[in-house]
């Protein structure tokens, strides 16, 4: 039976997924717009590529689909699962080929944010982190985009990563280490008087 | 403070940097939320169709409860059938065997009504 249209937006993952897996298609239209752009974010900074990103996303939530059936209930969170999936794609398409093309189309601000110049200043600080987070052993991007721009909880990018808690501060704490390093070099040219 | 930690002016630099990213996090083009919600229809188990309704004498036969349901329909009508043709004192005889017993007599009278006893 379909799950009732009020109770999509409010319903856990885990309950929209079963209600896909039972053909409901509202909750999979409703678990599309909440996860897909989750998984488009994560791989587009985990390659650097929207391209790449996109396709990767795509098959992410293709391969959810295709286990919603056999759901184990209560055993992961879905988020945690397709941020696995996503790592592994990304892994598994820069061991391919690397990357192709650098992501530099950064979306502008909605209307309503700060004034041209402020926007212009984000959107490089936004572009020169992707290019350090670039530079970084693929272990600590990934625990760094997680914990620091997606804001996970690091006992949740445990799960993903397979590791522990300490593993994952170590991780982070490294990873950030070198983009401090990375991005001094760039903080007189963005003008960061004030920070 | 250790050498090996990120300093606090770094963290802060970090930050500035972090909350830039969040504000640019890439949105998915549409037409890729289309092909993905698309793709779980696709792989969805249709409804099973509803099963053809029979009409005329199938409907009529499967209103009743099926070919069984009529052979005993049948008979049943046939048996009343028969004892309506069959005259009234043919019935007495098949019932009563000739024994000069009147089936009046077993009918209902008005004697109760009246203070008769018997």
């Amino acid at each position: 039976m379909p799950m009732p249209f009020d109770a999509l937006e409010g319903a856990p993952d885990e309950a929209l997924l079963i209600a896909v897996a039972n053909g409901d298609a509202a909750a999979a239209r409703a678990l599309t717009v909440r996860l897909t752009p989750r998984a488009y974010a994560h791989a587009a900074r985990l390659l650097g590529d929207l391209a790449e990103a996109e396709d990767v996303a795509q098959e992410a939530m293709i391969r959810l689909w295709r286990i919603a059936p056999d759901w184990r209930q209560g055993e992961a969170k879905v988020t945690t699962w397709l941020y696995r999936v996503v790592a592994n794609l990304c892994t598994d398409r820069q061991r391919k080929g690397g990357r192709q093309t650098a992501l530099d189309a950064v979306p502008d601000p909605a209307d309503g944010a700060p004034g041209a110049a402020e926007r212009l200043q984000e959107a490089d600080r936004a572009a020169a982190l992707q290019a350090a987070l670039d530079t970084l052993p693929e272990r600590q991007r990934q625990a760094v985009v997680r914990r620091h721009i997606e804001g996970l909880a690091n006992p949740e990018i445990a799960a993903v990563m397979d590791i522990s808690t300490e593993a994952v501060e170590s991780l982070t704490a490294r990873g950030k280490r070198a983009l401090a390093t990375a991005l001094k070099g760039r903080k007189a040219d963005l003008g960061y008087v004030n920070d | 403070m250790s050498m090996t930690e990120p300093r606090d002016d770094d963290d802060a630099m970090l930050e500035s940097y972090f909350t830039a990213a969040r504000k640019a996090a890439p949105e998915p083009p549409a037409d890729l939320l289309t092909r993905v919600a698309a793709a779980a229809e696709a792989g969805m188990v249709p409804e099973p169709a509803p099963a053809p309704q029979p009409r005329g004498l199938k409907a009529l036969v499967a209103g009743i409860g099926g070919w069984p349901a009529l052979a005993g329909l049948a008979t049943a009508t046939a048996a009343g059938v028969y004892l309506g043709v069959l005259a009234p004192q043919t019935l007495d005889l098949l019932m009563l065997g000739g024994s000069g017993v009147d089936l009046g007599a077993f009918q209902p009278g008005y004697g109760v009504f009246l203070g008769e006893s018997g």
